[in-house]
């Protein structure tokens, strides 16, 4: 058992951590070759872990809802959130038949088309359905509760019928018509489902999206309080931080140039030397860390992350 | 041998380790320079594999040196690495758990895997004095291994019993749902310690704030150089870089870990040197007779 | 009347010294509101990072093609968002064709909308809200411009689009279209063969690991926009020369938008800028002053 929950994994390990290394060095093509399938490999794991963390999640917190423990019903908003999104992501229109957007039939008789023109009528199923044709300005589709009809120049013309949202086909077609006949677009716009769908786009748009960028914008007020309380002037190091924090402020807003001319350039001096010294060392050290850290998981040192005895 | 002798010898070492470095970088550059490229060696990455074979052969060299002598190896104070077992021992007082963040990055990145690292030390420090801890993860792989982590730490305690596997907790992959539910569970459960150790984003500042409204003592440590500013300025502690690899050797002393921050340094040192002669080249290379010969492309072509 | 009890009422520095951090939320709010109800149409200047930004796009000739990596989620729009407009008015001037694509789960959806509103239609006509440029002209599917798609993998997408982008995307665009009916995408087949790469980042995986993976392998010409806090991140590729303009910011968004003569959101938002920048220096000279004034007072007492 041991060799398959630890030497195998180990030396899976070693074995590509070696192969995808050397590739850097050696410039052997079957290197190459090996290195894209590693790379295939991974992002299908990488997607996998979504499976993964799907289960796991149903996994964690369903038998906590069974056993009604504190804050239960939180995990059941949780899974019933997981499963509307999982459920409106699925492309359900490409099971079976996948619903036509339309199509354009041409007749022969364009009454209502003056001499010598065409005439295109628009009947769609949505009332705020927009045209184009040609690659023109939008125009509805249903005026006044009735399809839209336009006079077309005879020969070859693009038409485009679509919704203003999101998430419904479009029927996008390109068509000859002569003079006198009447090219009638019978525009379906089905809804759809699947990550461009109309509801998970609904869903991103104004559940996920505002939730977002509300939790994001708390950064705003958390910034202020937190220098309001950090950036006291202790002791010399941190009156230079301080005093450093105010001039790089200043500078980096269009205000800073009233204040002092040169306020930007000190700005960017700051950023440019001291800070970038100090980063760039900051940045080496972290990765030395990290490259030591990688090797000795590549060269088996480090077993942590294949669990405990 | 007198102490002055003593401290001669070391630094008669040093510079013979230095000249002898320079000369093998400058016998394998030659060489490089000098191959035509094969179907088994690109010469232009001559250095970079240098640095990985070094690195490679130092770490082994290490550990077997210091197998011998585990306490002759110093590593100097991390202020915020003290303070996990003050801390610890302020909960354990005020009777409110710990609560361990291991970032929000996933299982296989090196600074998840340093923060699973020190979660077992803190866990075993946390059973031996007998208080409670909650670890958030952010992805699931993450939780079952700091589970398992955690429940070894209770185990080598000799306190497995108290360990409760609900404890150590998946939260959200989704970064602010993270941060969102990390925040509550600091507000419901007012731990006394915050520990915030792995790779941090945007969140680190609103963890780290909410975390002092609770009146929490707040240890952060991130490798992520665009948020240490936001854990120095929230955090009671901050372990900044690459101190965040550095403090499971520094609690263990483990052979293993105790040779890679050697190995780190011994590296440094060497980017040290080549930034200093690859200054003064850039500097004075023209009077030298150097020409505009540059370091940096001769090393990296 | 009561004789036996004191009544002690806190001075001013005590009252200050448990001063509500709401005060400080509150006046963060109206800096944030107030500029956008009243502009203050303060006039900012291009900083070299962004002009060098402009320069190299300026430098793109007709028929050029660029592939675009747009690596945000919704919280990075008001950062980049004016910098994706103001940038694809750059491209569609010069008629450069576009290949978007995406290493975040978060951005289709928005870069879809992105697409739609910015992408397809015309967006700028002269003598339209004070625009005085060169008009651009709607974009058409497949032949002006391809959307890819999002494909999760992270640092193992970047490394694929340096060496195979067909493959990674399965040889398709997002609508299924094959890329070998594209007719500019038929010879692209990895980054190396597009004139330029164009990366909106708002973390990792983004600009940093495009740099780390395929910049410096490939020696790939690249230009970055990204959030402001990751600014100081970059600088050093962009020094280093392997960053050929950075734009870092909303204030950096609005430079370009400046530049390319279409002032928009970013525009508005570099007055919230000048204004919520001044209320974080009033919080931290009240804050010492409060120190110091409790520090004086302990000294005195």
């Amino acid at each position: 058992m041991n060799l398959v929950k630890k030497q195998l994994p180990l030396l899976i390990g070693m074995a590509v951590g070696v192969l995808v290394l050397a590739e850097f060095y050696v410039p052997a093509s079957w290197l190459d070759v090996t290195r894209e399938e590693l790379l295939t490999f991974a992002q299908i794991l990488a997607a996998a872990a979504f499976v993964l963390g799907g289960v796991n999640l149903i996994q964690v917190n369903y038998p906590k809802i069974r056993r009604r423990e504190e804050d239960w019903q939180y995990k059941v908003v949780l899974l019933a959130g997981a499963a509307i999104m999982f459920a409106v992501g699925f492309p359900w229109q490409d099971i079976g038949e996948n619903p036509s957007p339309g199509q354009v039939t041409v007749v022969d008789g364009a009454a209502a088309a003056s001499g010598g023109a065409a005439l295109l009528r628009v009947e769609a199923t949505r009332d705020n359905a927009l045209v184009k044709v040609d690659g023109g300005s939008p125009q509805r589709a249903v005026v006044d509760g009735r399809p839209l009809e336009l006079e077309l120049q005879p020969g070859a013309h693009t038409i485009h019928v679509y919704m203003p949202a999101v998430g419904y086909g479009e029927l996008r077609t390109e068509l000859e018509v002569a003079a006198g006949q009447t090219a009638v677009a019978r525009a379906e716009l089905p809804m759809l489902w699947g990550p461009s769908g109309r509801v998970r786009t609904w869903l991103y748009n104004y559940v996920f999206f505002p939730c977002q960028a509300t939790m994001f914008s708390l950064l705003a007020f958390f910034i202020a309080s937190a220098a309001f309380r950090a950036f006291r002037a202790r002791n010399t190091e941190a009156a230079l931080l301080l005093g450093a924090a105010i001039i790089v402020l200043l500078g980096r807003a269009p205000i800073g140039r009233f204040i002092y001319d040169a306020l930007p350039e000190i700005t960017n001096w700051i950023i440019d030397v001291p800070n970038n010294a100090g980063r760039r060392a900051i940045m080496m050290g972290a990765a030395l860390g990290g490259i030591v850290t990688g090797l000795r998981v590549i060269l088996g040192l480090e077993r942590s992350h294949l669990g405990s005895e | 041998m007198s102490a002055g002798g003593t401290r001669a010898a070391a630094w008669a070492r040093r510079a013979a380790f230095l000249v002898a470095g320079g000369a093998l970088i400058a016998l394998a550059g030659a060489a490089a320079h000098n191959m035509a490229e094969t179907a088994l060696f690109a010469p232009s990455t001559w250095f970079y594999l240098l640095v990985i074979v070094t690195m490679g052969v130092a770490l082994y060299v290490y550990i077997a040196r210091i197998k011998k002598s585990p306490h002759d190896v110093f590593i100097r104070k991390i202020p915020g690495v003290d303070a996990i077992e003050e801390a610890v021992g302020r909960s354990t007082e005020m009777g409110r758990p710990v609560l361990y963040v291991t970032g929000v990055e996933e299982t296989q990145n090196i600074q998840t895997v340093a923060s699973l690292l020190i979660l077992g030390h803190v866990a075993e420090m946390i059973a031996e004095y007998d208080t409670d801890i909650r670890v958030a993860n952010a992805y699931p792989l993450t939780m079952v291994l700091a589970e398992e982590i955690v429940r070894q730490g209770y185990a080598n305690a000799g306190r497995v019993d108290a360990h409760r596997p609900e404890n150590v907790m998946f939260i959200s992959s989704e970064q602010f749902a993270f941060a969102a539910g990390v925040n509550g569970l600091m507000v419901r459960e007012r731990p006394a310690t915050n520990i915030f150790l792995g790779r941090f984003f945007a969140e680190s500042l609103m963890l780290a704030e909410t975390g002092y409204v609770t009146k929490a003592i707040q240890i952060g440590g991130t490798a992520e150089i665009t948020q240490l500013p936001f854990f120095v300025a929230a955090c009671d502690y901050t372990i900044l870089g690459e101190e965040l690899y550095a403090v499971s050797a520094y609690l263990s002393r483990e052979p293993n870990l105790l040779a890679q921050l050697k190995t780190t340094d011994l590296i440094k040192a060497a980017v040290i040197v080549l930034i200093a002669v690859g200054a003064l080249v850039a500097t004075f290379g023209e009077s030298l007779g150097l020409g505009d010969f540059d370091l940096g492309t001769w090393l990296m072509p | 009347m009561d004789k036996g009890r004191v009544h002690n009422r806190p001075s001013l520095i005590e009252r200050l010294q448990g001063f509500d951090r709401r005060w400080i939320f509150l006046a963060m709010a109206l800096a944030v509101v107030g500029p956008l109800l009243r502009p203050c149409n303060l006039p900012f200047k291009a900083s070299p990072m962004v002009k060098a930004l402009y320069n190299t796009i300026d430098e793109l000739e007709e028929g050029d093609v660029v592939y675009l990596s747009a690596d945000l989620d919704p919280p990075a729009t008001p950062e980049l968002e004016p910098f994706f407009r103001a940038v694809v008015l750059h491209l569609k001037r010069k008629n450069v064709k576009i290949a978007l694509g995406s290493t975040w789960y978060a951005a289709p959806p928005l870069i879809e909308r992105w697409i739609r509103d910015v992408v397809e239609p015309q967006i700028a006509r002269p003598g339209e809200d004070g625009y005085q440029g060169a008009p651009d002209r709607p974009y058409r599917k497949n032949e002006d411009y391809v959307w890819l798609g999002f494909r999760e993998g992270k640092q193992a997408v970047i490394n694929k689009l340096g060496s195979d982008l067909w493959g990674n995307y399965d040889g398709r665009a997002a609508d299924g279209t094959p890329l070998d009916q594209i007719p500019f995408m038929k010879d692209k087949r990895q980054l190396d063969d597009f004139d330029l790469v164009i990366l909106l980042s708002a973390g990792s995986p983004g600009a940093k690991e495009f740099v780390q993976q395929v910049q410096t392998r490939y020696n790939i010409p690249m230009v970055a926009s990204v959030t402001s806090v990751m600014t100081t991140d970059l600088t050093p590729y962009y020094d280093a020369g392997q960053l050929l303009g950075l734009a870092g910011g909303m204030l950096a968004s609005a430079e370009y938008e400046q530049l390319v003569g279409l002032p928009g959101l970013g525009t508005q938002g570099a007055d919230v800028l000048n204004v919520g920048q001044i209320v974080v220096i009033l919080a931290i000279v009240f804050g010492n002053v409060i120190y110091f004034a409790s520090r004086r007072r302990r000294r005195f007492s």
